[in-house]
């Protein structure tokens, strides 16, 4: 969402990503690394899931 | 129970209207801890053991920079309580990681590990650095260092860290790898979150979606929803997001909006979200699908009138000045704190119910904590027995904090910490203080 969309202001912990810079992306298959402007969902070498590096997992 | 006010200086500098937001992760994590603690009859020292945690390391990691240029970093590790077993949480490369906000994180993490009843405490660390700015030879240094410099409170039976903000699979196997080499000998339970050919668990990546599929079910069920036709929003198509929007659409509910960064598509009667391309042939598939009558902004699809509303994309989307906007019968937090501290109070009055990502969203941990077990026994499990143990684990975890909700006296958030305070309360009565 746009920074426009939200104020930010989480309980606690996660500080959001940043809009205004490429994200880094992680394949959870094969462990690319894959940095895009877009909000990708697949990784483009093997077809698996990736995670958002900026968010937690746990 | 009396919310607590509170108010940085920050704050009255910047606003003129009166809020009860806490001004940082500790003083919330804090603050939670007060209110559980109204609800459970518990020993008042254990409640003050509680407040502090047991230790925060903090250490200095050189960097040799790709330039030759040596730099100095600061990193952390917060262990809040072990009471239940070993420290879980998990490491952040972030510039903006204190240690205060690690303390912070390590508490949420205990309350989450025990509200899931994993044998786990809670810990949080990571090193203050902009990721983006590191090569990946200096950040394979920087994490061995870094492992080297924690390696005495940290360990299979100790401390167990997990990818977090700006750390990922590779910076874990490192991790691991430093922490081996040392100890001299293989010992891949020392971090969770690495590669499957390493130790790496199965399933990683649709736990956490899962999770908040079955708590969603598993509220509808509680508040008389049948899940066919069910209708839901999903702000966020990420992988909490997406992977909720389709367990919940193949079980029968009707999926009527979700929204990526772009902003999202509606339709009243239910998306076809098989229809929605996949991301790898189309990035920002979900705001150039055509298959969807109507577009919304993300800040829109939080106000639809649907079942349940799920923000799974990021914390503090809702907030003091929409949550009277919200017109979803329930709120299940996919995303981590999505709902403001004073949008809680709001949502509370309302009477909507918010169930809270310390359960919902528990699916990331558990699986790190499936992991650890396979690793620790020599095992290997597949997808479906992930997959099968996993949905009895929420299920398991949503009957004991619906076993003690009580809509007159609790909010569903205050029902989660109540059920892990219990816990924790009953692992020191039994423990006892040494010496």
């Amino acid at each position: 969402m746009s920074e426009q969309d939200t104020d930010h202001s989480s309980r606690f912990w996660d500080s959001g990503y940043d809009t205004t810079t490429p994200t880094t992306f992680e394949c959870l298959n094969c462990g690319a690394t894959i940095v895009s402007e877009d909000s990708i969902g697949t990784c483009e070498r093997c077809g698996g899931g990736l995670r958002n590096k900026s968010m937690p997992i746990e | 129970m009396q919310r607590h006010t509170t108010q940085s200086a920050d704050a009255e500098r910047t606003s003129e209207t009166t809020t009860n937001e806490p001004s940082s992760t500790l003083e919330d994590a804090l603050l939670q801890l007060e209110r559980a603690a109204e609800l459970v009859d518990v020993d008042p020292n254990v409640i003050e053991r509680l407040r502090h945690p047991t230790r925060v390391v903090q250490v200095s990691v050189p960097l040799r920079r790709d330039s030759g240029e040596v730099e100095v970093l600061s990193g952390y590790r917060a262990q809040h309580d072990d009471v239940r077993g070993p420290y879980k949480g998990g490491l952040r490369y972030h510039p903006a990681v204190t240690a205060e906000e690690c303390t912070g994180l390590a508490m949420w993490m205990t309350w989450k590990c025990a509200v899931m009843d994993l044998p786990f405490g809670g810990a949080k660390g990571g090193i203050a650095v902009d990721p983006k700015t590191l090569s990946a030879a200096e950040t394979e240094r920087l994490t061995r260092r870094f492992a080297e410099e924690i390696r005495d409170v940290i360990g299979p039976t100790r401390d167990v860290p997990a990818p977090d903000m700006g750390t990922d699979a590779q910076t874990m196997a490192w991790f691991m790898d430093a922490y081996s080499m040392q100890e001299g000998e293989t010992i891949p339970g020392v971090v969770t979150g690495k590669p499957p050919v390493i130790g790496g668990s199965e399933g990683r990546e649709e736990a956490p979606g899962r999770s908040v599929a079955i708590v969603a079910r598993e509220a509808a069920r509680y508040y008389g929803k049948s899940i066919d036709g069910l209708t839901v929003a999903v702000q966020g198509f990420g992988s909490v997001g997406a992977n909720a929007a389709r367990l919940l659409d193949e079980w029968g509910a009707a999926v009527v909006a979700v929204s990526d960064v772009g902003g999202a598509v509606y339709d009243p009667t239910g998306l076809e979200l098989s229809a929605i391309p996949d991301h790898e042939t189309q990035p920002e598939a979900v705001t150039t699908f055509e298959g969807a009558p109507e577009q919304r902004s993300n800040a829109e699809l939080l106000e639809l009138d649907v079942d349940i509303l799920i923000p799974a994309a990021i914390g503090g989307v809702i907030t003091e000045a929409n949550a009277d906007v919200i017109a979803a019968d329930i709120i299940v937090e996919g995303a981590n704190g999505p709902t403001t501290f004073d949008a809680d109070a709001v949502l509370e009055d309302r009477g909507v119910p918010v169930i809270p990502d310390i359960l919902a969203n528990a699916g990331g941990v558990t699986v790190s904590y499936f992991e650890w077990l396979q690793d620790i026994n020599r095992q290997s499990w597949t997808e479906a027995e992930i997959e099968a143990k996993l949905t009895t684990k929420m299920q398991s975890a949503w009957e004991d904090v619906e076993a003690v909700y009580d809509p007159a006296m609790m909010t569903w958030r205050d029902a989660a910490y109540a059920v892990a305070l219990s816990r924790i309360a009953r692992a020191k009565g039994a423990r006892g203080l040494w010496p």
